[in-house]
């Protein structure tokens, strides 16, 4: 077996182990026998990775100073998950790398991609850093309400969701760029090696769809045993999800996240005979250790934060919708606690437990809850809508369809085609590219629906016009699917919805709360009526004088 | 060309012709009435009305007893005097059409999971802080976008939509009298239904007048105290449970009623407990009550929702008051959404906000025990 290296990250890794102390004599000694073997500078600018990665942290070992990012980890659990994360992404990239076996013309020409996709990481790491410590607060004020079950203050759902568009519109826009980095990347490989890594051949690769690691949605030939056929089709169903899933929010293929990361750099750098660029060099320093002012730990700490108070808010949008009674929670609680023992420290389900718990709780559950439960999408702030008070996730809606119909039945020819040519567009950003065939059938369909909605009269219309824009909502495939899913699964033993949002400690958790709450009943305070707004009223006469304005009739 | 300076007595004779020529128009102009009715507003003088002395009028429609000068209009924003007779702004020119579920009136004895064809006009003669449709109801109907719908054309309407039921809601349909009793005259001629969603703060004369017409009734009993009515309503308790009274007594239609519980306002137990008890005496124990939770809107915007556990604690109020039929509203999926046999305890009709998920009702009987339900369930 040829020896490999290890990379200057391998090494830095080993000294910012928060379990440092541990292990302090064997990564001095690892240190000491493989530094020498690692660190071999060919890079053209002063100051490379060794002088800027290694010798800190040389300097600081034999200081006997603790590595940086353990400071806010006592425990050093979160530096370990740093380590076992950065670890298992170099194994990732190696493995990509050893398939791939790029020659050194291949590699020198990936170099300025990399450069692009290392400048790409330090930006959006620093953006992130900036952006997290805001959407954090945020996140809290919204649980905080959240949990209390009285609807948001209007500032404090503006400033969540504002934040929360803002790290979505961050995320996006940098997998966006990465994709496009990842193509160019894709044709400098051979057809061999594209095959070696699962992407398509050369010239069929479609935005959005990387072909490497997913699964054909024709699933090959149905089995002819019929227990079989179940999971078969359980499998080409949830190929069919994960295929549309792809397409509305574009996914990364593997060259995207194992050959494009700092991880990879320096091994493609020491492939192609040159040391790494400042930007490739600053891009792995970020990656293992953040910025002075954002450290990595930090940085990663608030990250875990913000996905937890997600959850907690999940949970919460979900548990707020299911207005389950004392007697259910108090039900609920008892069986998961009997299923997994102690609620602190709760014992892993297996999958037939899990099944089994989830049946006992369904039954506990009245036909809205479960209805509730089936439809219910994870959502942070849920939409309001005073006509229909069901909605707790996000869910279909047509009424953007009923007001654009509104707009548009007095549009004709080129202004008409606009409007429906934003609609499509707006449906692509949703829903995922649309093929030629599906925006042509979506154009007639939209223009058919608007001369028909034209040719009505304003009452005609204003009764029918929530009919026509339920005609017009694209059918909710993924919605379709997630229940055929769910029952095939449930069909074959497997642990469905309810177990996914519902049988964790984190929601047993905040169940238990809410229970505790209900006991305790609502906080009562009495208003002064005569403090707060008056309504108007007829003490100083009823009559209202005669106004300009209501003399004339506005426009239609 | 011929310049020469204007004498004054050119320009008095000018300016004389020109005066006799604009009193001459002014005479061919048509009067206030006509201009109106031609511009189809005020199209009908209103009934319920008396002249006082100086072209002033008072009109006795509801209990504040509006005296108008000419030119003024009504509490209710759509009664004018127009030279000292009294014509509505609110007729034929509805803001708000829908189809709706009956649950969402909310109606839950009176033929659930059916649809209405619902209409609003402009205008009311109450002033919730916390209307949830306030931008209708605290506007003249002329200063809406409104549509031309005349009560025979709503009924045709409702027959095209295959729908039988018309409603009227939204808005304050004592604010629109007329129009309300016409639409509801034409619908009966049909054999429509017809339901009305009110405040009833109107006098027992009009209302049942109108009643004369329709099958049911849902009234909102906003709180129970004159202090609450008046303050966060602008009226008074009085009449509204004398119209209550004359309803349940006098009308012989279904009633339902509903009150929004706003917290700190009037969710005090107390308070629920009398307006329960004064429920029963009065109206009865099988008059459904829909106990609603509030949601921020317009002058009460810092105020949170309605604690679930508040209406929680109203329906359990309720009930012991002796209520058998206790809803609640604006939260789904609550036990409390469905209809529960008052002898056996079985749910009879399942609801999922306002969608009826089940149905066991068999011409209004419970097919467990078998009891009559109370309502119009055909």
């Amino acid at each position: 077996m040829p020896f490999r290296s290890p990379s200057p990250a391998s090494l830095d890794r080993m000294f910012h182990a928060g379990n440092w102390s541990k292990d302090r004599r064997a990564a001095r000694t690892t240190a000491v026998l493989l530094g020498g073997i690692a660190w071999r500078p060919k890079s053209r600018w002063p100051g490379g990775w060794g002088v800027r990665v290694v010798v800190p942290v040389l300097v600081g070992w034999a200081l006997g100073v603790e590595p940086g990012i353990g400071q806010d980890d006592p425990g050093g659990e979160l530096a370990r998950k740093i380590q076992s994360q950065q670890q298992r992404e170099l194994a990732a990239s190696q493995k990509l790398l050893d398939e791939l076996k790029l020659t050194r013309g291949q590699a020198r020409r990936l170099l300025p991609i990399l450069d692009k996709a290392g400048a790409l990481y330090i930006e959006s790491y620093d953006r992130e850093a900036k952006l997290l410590p805001e959407l954090h607060s945020a996140l809290t004020a919204l649980a905080a309400e959240d949990r209390l079950n009285r609807g948001f203050t209007p500032t404090v759902e503006r400033r969540a969701g504002q934040l929360g568009r803002e790290e979505k519109e961050l995320r996006e826009a940098a997998t966006e760029e990465l994709a496009e980095l990842e193509r160019q990347a894709a044709r400098i490989l051979t057809s061999a090696q594209r095959q070696a890594i699962g992407l398509p051949a050369r010239g069929t690769d479609k935005p959005g769809l990387p072909g490497d690691g997913a699964r054909s949605v024709s699933g090959g030939q149905p089995p002819d045993d019929a227990a079989e056929l179940e999971r078969w089709r359980l499998g080409v169903l949830r190929a069919e999800l994960d295929a549309l899933n792809a397409r509305k929010h574009r996914q990364l293929g593997r060259l995207g996240r194992q050959l494009l990361v700092p991880a990879a750099f320096e091994s493609v750098c020491r492939l192609a005979g040159t040391g790494l660029s400042p930007t490739l060099l600053e891009a792995v320093e970020v990656y293992q250790t953040g910025r002075p002012d954002s450290p990595l730990q930090r940085v990663q700490q608030q990250r875990e934060e913000v996905r937890r108070l997600r959850k907690e808010i999940n949970n919460w949008n979900l548990i707020n919708g299911l207005y389950l009674d004392q007697d259910q929670i108090q039900r609920i609680v008892s069986l998961y606690q009997a299923a997994v023992g102690d609620l602190e420290r709760p014992r892993r389900l297996s999958k037939a437990e899990l099944v089994e718990l989830e049946r006992s709780i369904e039954q506990l559950l009245n036909p809205g809850q479960l209805q509730v439960l089936a439809e219910y999408k994870a959502c942070l702030i849920p939409p309001k809508n005073l006509k229909d008070p069901v909605r707790v996730g996000q869910a279909n809606d047509d009424s953007a369809y009923e007001r654009w119909l509104e707009r548009s039945r007095r549009l004709t020819g080129p202004a008409l085609d606009r409007a429906i040519d934003q609609v499509l567009q707006q449906e692509s950003e949703r829903l995922g590219e649309l093929s030629r065939a599906e925006r042509q059938k979506r154009a007639a369909l939209l223009g058919r629906t608007v001369r028909r909605a034209a040719a009505m009269s304003d009452v005609e219309f204003e009764i029918s016009k929530s009919e026509l824009a339920a005609r017009l909502t694209p059918p909710d495939r993924v919605g379709e699917l997630r229940a055929e899913i769910e029952r095939l699964a449930r069909a074959l033993g497997e642990p469905g919805r309810l177990s996914r949002f519902m049988l964790n400690p984190e929601f047993i958790g905040q169940l238990r709360q809410r229970g505790e709450q209900l006991v305790a009943g609502p906080e009562r305070r009495s208003a002064d009526l005569a403090a707060g707004p008056q309504a108007e009223n007829c003490e100083k006469g009823c009559a209202i004088k005669p106004r300009g304005a209501a003399q004339k009739p506005p426009e239609r | 060309m011929d310049q020469r300076a204007l004498t004054r007595r050119d320009f008095l004779v000018s300016a004389g012709q020109c005066l006799g020529a604009a009193c001459l128009g002014a005479s061919l102009i048509p009067g206030p009435i006509a201009q109106a009715q031609e511009a189809g507003r005020w199209v009908r003088e209103v009934d319920g009305y008396i002249q006082l002395p100086g072209q002033k009028i008072q009109c006795f429609v509801c209990p504040l007893h509006c005296v108008l000068s000419d030119g003024e209009t009504c509490f209710c924003r759509t009664r004018t005097n127009v030279g000292g007779r009294l014509f509505t702004r609110a007729y034929n020119n509805p803001c708000i059409l829908q189809v709706d579920p009956v649950e969402k009136l909310p109606l839950h004895h009176f033929r659930p999971g059916t649809q209405t064809l619902t209409i609003g006009v402009g205008g009311c003669n109450v002033r919730c802080l916390y209307c949830q449709n306030w931008e209708q109801s605290q506007r003249m109907p002329d200063e809406l976008k409104t549509f031309e719908l005349t009560p025979r054309q709503a009924v045709s309407l409702a027959r095209q939509k295959k729908i039988d039921t018309l409603a009227l809601s939204y808005t304050e349909p004592v604010a629109f009298l007329e129009y309300a009793k016409d639409i509801a005259q034409a619908a009966r001629a049909a054999r429509l239904r017809v339901v009305v969603a009110t405040a009833a703060f109107v006098e027992p004369g009009p209302l049942l007048e109108l009643a004369r017409h329709v099958d049911a009734f849902v009234v909102s009993l906003k709180g129970f105290t004159e202090e609450f009515y008046h303050r966060v309503c602008g009226i008074r308790l009085a009449p509204v449970l004398a119209a209550l009274e004359a309803l349940h007594q006098r009308s012989g239609c279904w009633l339902e009623l509903l009150n929004l519980i706003v917290p700190s306002y009037n969710d005090d137990p107390e308070q629920v407990r009398q307006t329960t008890r004064w429920i029963h005496e009065h109206l009865g124990d099988d008059v459904p009550l829909h106990l609603a939770r509030f949601v921020p809107t317009y002058r009460l915007t810092n105020l949170p929702r309605t604690p679930v556990e508040s209406l929680e604690e109203g329906c359990r109020i309720a009930r012991q008051a002796g209520l058998r039929y206790v809803y609640t509203s604006n939260i789904a999926p609550h036990p409390a959404n469905n209809t529960t046999c008052a002898d056996c305890a079985q749910p009879v009709i399942e609801r999922l906000g306002l969608k009826v998920l089940s149905n066991k009702l068999k011409d209004g009987t419970c097919p467990n025990c078998h009891r009559k339900l109370p309502g119009i369930w055909k």
